[in-house]
């Protein structure tokens, strides 16, 4: 393995496609990615953040539009803590953030991301 | 969203609710058929009626088009039922607008939970 | 090819969509509630179907015309001319009849071109056409109703099309006239046929949503209030009347089509009855083997870890498909219950593994155990 990146994305492979080009663009970013949003598990991005990822990035479709019908939906609820099983109190919750985009929407993809690697980086 | 965003959002909501207020109130008008004729109001109406008749009288123009609308294919009873449907789908248009205006704050691509703590 | 296709037309959505989410938010999005657009306009329908209803006379009485005698034709008349915004509700009757099949066709090619139409979604699809069969001879049924020379045409075209049928044709013919003549007990079959057969929509749609947890039904009020607008303002742009009443002694020759439910009867005054047929049968049986034209690689479903399993019944909420069923756990167990996954149903998202707490169920193509390997691999301490 080379360096370890300092964000992590879990994706689901039918919103946001990134390539190997794109990733070369985004230095930081090591991506998980997912048949669908709704396969994350709080757990998973607590594992991330417990091995020393600085930040975790989720990605689902656009609310509304999942492949598998509510995926993005029921992740978004655990993320929010309006449905079990959620964060655990201790997770630092900063250092979380959710992307609903569709598969069309890699510029905002990345922008976002690259706030947000920038934020995450520098929080103490 | 910072006070004069909320301001700008707050009169336009205002000025649709207004709008759907005036077009629907222009219903009980289309029920009588469009006219400003005090005999065709029902009688707990022929109080006001005064107030009724100076209300609708700027309308009449719009009630007479829409009613040579509807007469030119071929309906001839009920006419003011056409100019009805007219005003509440329109009202019913301003509202789904005010509505969706209010709502689409909830609409969401991004969800940021630290911000809660 | 065929694929490629679909993967382009999958991506012409996704830009439609895009395009649509920056006026109406996603929240108000109507393609992400290109279900439920139907569903809404059919209990459009109920309701105003309930008020005509009250007011229809199902019979074609009109020997007796002179002494006020009442049959189908006059009670729509009645409907249409007299009755407070009866016009309104026989026009929103029949346009909402026309947006509901509208929405149905852009429903079907939406969950077509997203690839959400094949595998475990076929008891959606087929039972899909069914309703859209069903909802197109309903419509077609509600034409004979008014009783007026399109009408009378209508069924006999009808009639003359199922009496081409071997064997099975008389016997329908005769369900279907009520007899060997039109007669008045023919309208109340009619009725019967109309009204029955909506109400049958019911349990079709049942088999339709049974697979899926928490279907979307309603869209948001915002766009409810858009789709009876529109209605109406279709409503009073082309007006309903009535033609003629229908004269059985006499043959009307054409009649004014609707595109939405009586193209079959255009098809059947172009071509010959046999062609007809097998053109109306070919049509249903291409719309229903479509999920099959793509050979899809099985489903992986997933497996419950039964030492795991606490019995929360997380995973059996969560579960879009609702392929997981809770039971008894095995008496060796410290639990009550047990999650148990049907593979018939399973979509292999992986929901549940969200969704548990306790790591005890596994997607086979991506363990759980694989996906913490990989997120130790990328960002762990070296």
């Amino acid at each position: 393995m080379t360096e370890k990146k300092k964000v992590l994305a879990l994706m689901c492979e039918r919103s946001v496609d990134v390539n190997d080009a794109d990733l070369q663009n985004l230095s930081d970013l090591g991506v998980v990615k997912f048949p669908c949003s709704g396969m994350i598990q709080p757990l998973m991005i607590e594992a991330a953040l417990k091995a020393g990822a600085c930040g975790v990035v989720v990605t689902g479709c656009q609310i509304g539009d999942c492949f598998y019908r509510e995926g993005n939906k029921l992740l978004m609820e655990r993320l929010l803590g309006e449905r079990p099983p959620g964060l655990k109190k201790n997770v630092d919750k900063r250092r979380v953030l959710g992307l609903w985009l569709s598969k069309l929407q890699k510029s905002r993809f990345i922008d976002d991301t690259k706030e947000f690697t920038n934020f995450v980086v520098n929080l103490k | 969203m910072n006070r004069s965003h909320f301001f700008i959002l707050l009169v336009i909501v205002g000025v649709l609710a207004l709008g759907t207020l005036l077009i629907s109130s222009l219903m009980p008008f289309a029920e009588i058929g469009l006219n400003d004729s005090v005999s065709s109001y029902p009688g707990w109406l022929q109080s006001v009626a005064g107030f009724l008749v100076a209300f609708y009288k700027p309308f009449m123009p719009i009630g007479n088009d829409l009613a040579k609308i509807v007469t030119a294919k071929g309906v001839t009873t009920n006419i003011g039922d056409y100019a009805y449907v007219v005003f509440l789908s329109l009202a019913l248009v301003i509202a789904s607008l005010a509505i969706g205006i209010v709502g689409r704050e909830d609409a969401t691509e991004k969800t940021v939970i630290g911000d809660k703590k | 090819m065929y694929q490629e296709v679909l993967k382009q037309l999958n991506f012409i959505t996704l830009e439609i969509e895009k395009l649509v989410n920056k006026i109406t938010t996603n929240k108000y999005n109507p393609f992400y509630y290109h279900g439920a657009l139907p569903q809404f306009y059919l209990w459009v329908l109920y309701l105003t179907g309930l008020l005509l209803f009250a007011y229809y006379i199902p019979t074609v009485d009109n020997a007796y015309l002179s002494k006020k005698m009442v049959n189908a034709w006059t009670s729509v008349d009645y409907i249409t001319k007299t009755l407070p915004f009866g016009a309104i509700f026989r026009g929103m009757h029949r346009y909402a009849g026309d947006a509901m099949v509208i929405t149905i066709i852009l429903h079907m090619i939406r969950v077509w071109f997203t690839d959400r139409y094949r595998q475990y979604r076929w008891v959606q699809w087929t039972s899909g056409v069914l309703l859209l069969v069903l909802v197109l001879f309903i419509g077609q049924t509600g034409y004979y109703l008014v009783w007026d020379d399109r009408s009378l045409i209508l069924t006999r075209m009808t009639v003359s099309s199922l009496t081409y049928l071997p064997v099975i044709g008389e016997p329908i013919k005769h369900w279907f006239l009520n007899g060997d003549l039109i007669s008045n007990l023919t309208m109340s079959n009619f009725l019967f046929i109309h009204i029955g057969l909506s109400f049958s929509l019911l349990s079709f749609l049942w088999i339709h949503y049974v697979r899926m947890t928490r279907p979307v039904l309603t869209p948001p009020p915002a766009i409810n209030y858009i789709l009876v607008a529109l209605v109406l303002l279709v409503v009073f742009i082309y007006p309903i009347n009535s033609g003629q009443m229908a004269d059985l002694n006499h043959q009307p020759t054409s009649f004014d089509i609707d595109w939405f439910f009586l193209f079959p009867y255009w098809l059947m005054a172009k071509v010959n009855m046999g062609v007809y047929w097998l053109f109306m049968l070919a049509g249903v049986v291409a719309l229903t083997v479509v999920p099959w034209f793509v050979r899809s690689k099985p489903v992986e479903a997933a497996e419950v870890v039964t030492n795991k399993c606490t019995g929360c019944s997380l995973c059996y909420r969560d579960c879009p498909w609702q392929a997981i069923e809770m039971v008894p756990a095995p008496p060796t167990s410290r639990f009550k219950l047990l999650a148990t996954v049907k593979p018939y149903r399973c979509t292999g998202c992986g929901v549940c593994v969200g969704a548990c707490a306790f790591d005890a169920i596994d997607v086979p193509d991506l363990p759980d155990a694989k996906v913490l390997d990989q997120i130790k691999g990328l960002v762990g301490a070296t």
